[in-house]
C-alpha cells in the first residue's frame, strides 16, 4: 500500500487515518471581502487548541484584539483602513479625540439631515449632552462619512471608499518553508499528504531561528526564551481535527463564511471564482494570495487588493541568508573541526612513530 | 657510584617547580568547563546529526550556563592578583624573534615531526597565540552571543550577521581547543605539563627543556623547591 514511502514512527498515528481517504492537499480559504471582523475564529482557535489567554495589559486597548500574533494567540484579525488616504475616516480620532459633538464644526439640521438618509429616523437623545466618549465616536465617524460622501459625490470605484477590511493573519503553511529551513532540530516538519507545517513541541528547543526567517512573521516566541526557557507556538492547522474529517476550528467558527476549508484545488477554484466576482464588482486589483507564492500556501486569501494593504509581502522569499549560513558556513565549519580533529589523530600516530624511529631520545 | 649518580638523577627528574597558581587553575577550570558546556550545547543548533541531543530547551539553558562559567572565570584572576595579569598580559602580547621562528616550525611539530624548537620563556608562542585566541574569542563571544539573546530589540538585518559570526567563533574555538587539548594530554613531548593544571607544577627537568629563558631568569633564582 504504501511501498516505498517511508514513514516514521511518529508520522504513524498522525497518518493512519488518511492512508485509504487521502484526495489531496488541503487549505484554507480566507475571504477579505466577506469578513466582518468579528473575532469568532480567534476565539475558537483558542477554545479548541487550549492556548490560554494574554495578559490584558500587554495588549492595550485598540481596534485589534492583539497588535500581533502571540505565543498564545496562534491568529489575529488584523484591522486595516483602507480606501483614500485624504478622507480616512478615523485619523481625527487619533490625532485629537473629540469629546463633544458640539466641538464639530458642523451645520446640526445638515448633520441630522445626513443622519437620516444614511442611517434613519434620528434617535431623539442623539445631541444630549450627557453622553459617554464612544457614542460621540460613532457620531463623529457617522458625520465624516457624510461629509465624505458629500465632498466626493462622483467616486465610481469602491475600492477608494475609506472602509474597514479584516484579514485573519495566522501560519501560511508554506510548501517552501522557511521556518523549515531554519530549525536547526527539525522540530519543524512538513505534511506533504495533508498540506500543513507541523510544530513537534517536544523537539522544540525555543531557538528562535523560524522567528527571524519566516517572511511572514508568524511563528513567536515564549516570554522567557532568552533565558532558555519556552519554546515556539503557531497554528498547526488544526492537524487533529482535519485527521478526523473536520474543519479547523476557526473555519467552524466563521459566522458570514468568509474562511472555508476543503481540498486545495477546490479551494483555488472557489477563490478564483471571488476573484472573478471582485473584478466584476469594481475591485480591480483583487487577488488570490498562496496560489504561486513560496511554492504554493496551504493558507489562500482573497485580497480585494494589493498585498501591501494587508501587510503582505507581495513576493515572500525565503532569506538568502538561510543559504549562505545553512549550506556554506555550518559545513565547511564542521569541515574545519573534522580536518583538525583528523590532523591531530594523524599527528599522534606520526609522534609515535617518530619517537619509535628515534629510539632513546627523549 | 654508579648507583649514587643514578639517585641524584632521580632525584632531579623527580623534582618539580610551581608553574601555575592556584587562582590560575580554578579560573582555568571553570573557562573550560564553561567552554566544553557552550560548545557541547552549542554544537547540538550546529549540526543536525546531534539534533536528539537537543533535550528540548535544556541545551540552550546549559549554553547560558556555560557563558556565565566563561565570563566569571577571567574575574578569579583579575580579582585575585591584578599585577600578576598585567605582567602575564605584557608577556603574551610581547612576540620576540624567538617567538616568531618559534611559530614558523610550530606545525611540524604540532604534526609530531623532530623539530629543534628556539628557546622559550615561560609561555611559548604557541601558548601566547592560544591565549590571545582564547582572550578574542571570548570577548567576541560577549559581543555576539550578547546581541543575539537581544535581537529581537535589534533590526533584522542583524541577525545573520550575528548569527554567522557566532558559529565562525565556534569553530575558530572548537578548532583551538582541540589543538590546545591535543598538546596537554596527547602529544608525547608536552603532556608532561599536563598535571601543572591540577597541581601546578611540572617536572624540572620540563621546565628546563621547554622553557629554558623562564627557568634562567626566574626558577633558578627564586622559585627552586
Amino acid at each position: 500500500m504504501c511501498k516505498g514511502n517511508k514513514i516514521s514512527l511518529l508520522e504513524v498515528n498522525e497518518n493512519f487515518l488518511y492512508t485509504f481517504a487521502i484526495m489531496g492537499q488541503y487549505a484554507k480559504l480566507i475571504d477579505i471581502s466577506k469578513c466582518v471582523g468579528c473575532r469568532a475564529c480567534e476565539v475558537a482557535c483558542k477554545e479548541w487548541n487550549e492556548t490560554g489567554t494574554d495578559n490584558p495589559a500587554d495588549h492595550p486597548f485598540g481596534y485589534q484584539s492583539h497588535e500581533d500574533l502571540t505565543y498564545r494567540t496562534w491568529n489575529v484579525v488584523k484591522f486595516y483602513e483602507l480606501g483614500s488616504k485624504k478622507n480616512n475616516l478615523f485619523t481625527k480620532k487619533t490625532d485629537q479625540p473629540i469629546t463633544k459633538t458640539t466641538d464639530l464644526e458642523c451645520d446640526k439640521d445638515k448633520f441630522v439631515a445626513q443622519y437620516e438618509t444614511l442611517l434613519g429616523p434620528e434617535p431623539s437623545n442623539l445631541f444630549v449632552e450627557s453622553e459617554t466618549p464612544e457614542t460621540e465616536e460613532i457620531k463623529y465617524s457617522v458625520w465624516k462619512v457624510t461629509e465624505f460622501f458629500e465632498q466626493n459625490s462622483n467616486i465610481t470605484n469602491p475600492s477608494e471608499i475609506p472602509r474597514w477590511m479584516f484579514r485573519k493573519h495566522g501560519c501560511m503553511h508554506c510548501t517552501d518553508a522557511a521556518c523549515i529551513k531554519a530549525c536547526p532540530v527539525d522540530a519543524l516538519t512538513r505534511n506533504d499528504q495533508l498540506g500543513y507545517v507541523r510544530l513537534n513541541v517536544t523537539t522544540c528547543t525555543g531557538c528562535g531561528y523560524c522567528v527571524d526567517a519566516c517572511p511572514f512573521d508568524v511563528p513567536k516566541l515564549d516570554a522567557g526564551a532568552i533565558w532558555g526557557f519556552g519554546k515556539v507556538s503557531k497554528c498547526r492547522l488544526c492537524s487533529d481535527r482535519i485527521q478526523h474529517d473536520k474543519q479547523p476550528a476557526c473555519v467552524q467558527s466563521c459566522p458570514p463564511n468568509a474562511l472555508e476549508f476543503g481540498l486545495r484545488d477546490e479551494m483555488i477554484k472557489l477563490g478564483q471564482s471571488r476573484i472573478a466576482d471582485l473584478k466584476d464588482r469594481g475591485y480591480k486589483e483583487a487577488y488570490l494570495y498562496g496560489e504561486k507564492e513560496l511554492g504554493g500556501l496551504n493558507v489562500l486569501t482573497v485580497l480585494p487588493s494589493k498585498p501591501e494593504d494587508f501587510d503582505l509581502p507581495p513576493e515572500p522569499k525565503v532569506p538568502e541568508y538561510l543559504t549562505t549560513w545553512k549550506k556554506v558556513v555550518q559545513p565547511l565549519g564542521a569541515l574545519a573541526i573534522a580536518g583538525t580533529a583528523l590532523m591531530l589523530g594523524f599527528s599522534f600516530v606520526n609522534s609515535l612513530l617518530q619517537g619509535s624511529n628515534k629510539g632513546d631520545k627523549h | 657510584m654508579a648507583e649514587e649518580i643514578n639517585n641524584a638523577l632521580v632525584k632531579v627528574s623527580e623534582q618539580r617547580v610551581e608553574r601555575i597558581k592556584l587562582h590560575e587553575r580554578i579560573s582555568h577550570t571553570i573557562n573550560a568547563l564553561g567552554f566544553l558546556l557552550a560548545a557541547g550545547t552549542g554544537l547540538v543548533l550546529f549540526y543536525k546529526g546531534l539534533k536528539r541531543l537537543s533535550g528540548g530547551t535544556r541545551s540552550r539553558q546549559l549554553h547560558r550556563v556555560g557563558a556565565a562559567l566563561m565570563i566569571a572565570a577571567p574575574f578569579f584572576v583579575w580579582g585575585k592578583d591584578w599585577q600578576g595579569w598585567k605582567k602575564t598580559w605584557r608577556e603574551i602580547t610581547y612576540f620576540s624573534k624567538e617567538d616568531r621562528e618559534f611559530l614558523k616550525r610550530a606545525p611540524m611539530y604540532m604534526l609530531g615531526f623532530p623539530a629543534k624548537m628556539p628557546l622559550q620563556g615561560k609561555f611559548n608562542a604557541g601558548q601566547k597565540m592560544n591565549f590571545l585566541m582564547v582572550t578574542f574569542n571570548a570577548a567576541g563571544f560577549v559581543v555576539t552571543g550578547g546581541l543575539l539573546m537581544l535581537r529581537r530589540h535589534l533590526p533584522e538585518k542583524a541577525f545573520p550577521y550575528l548569527i554567522i559570526a557566532h558559529d565562525i567563533q565556534a569553530v575558530i574555538g572548537i578548532c583551538g581547543f582541540m589543538a590546545h587539548a591535543y598538546l596537554a594530554l596527547l602529544h608525547p613531548d608536552t603532556r608532561a605539563s599536563f598535571r601543572a593544571i591540577i597541581d601546578g607544577t611540572v617536572p624540572l627537568e620540563y621546565a628546563m627543556g621547554h622553557h629554558a629563558l623562564w627557568y634562567e631568569d626566574e626558577v633558578k633564582n627564586n622559585n627552586n623547591p
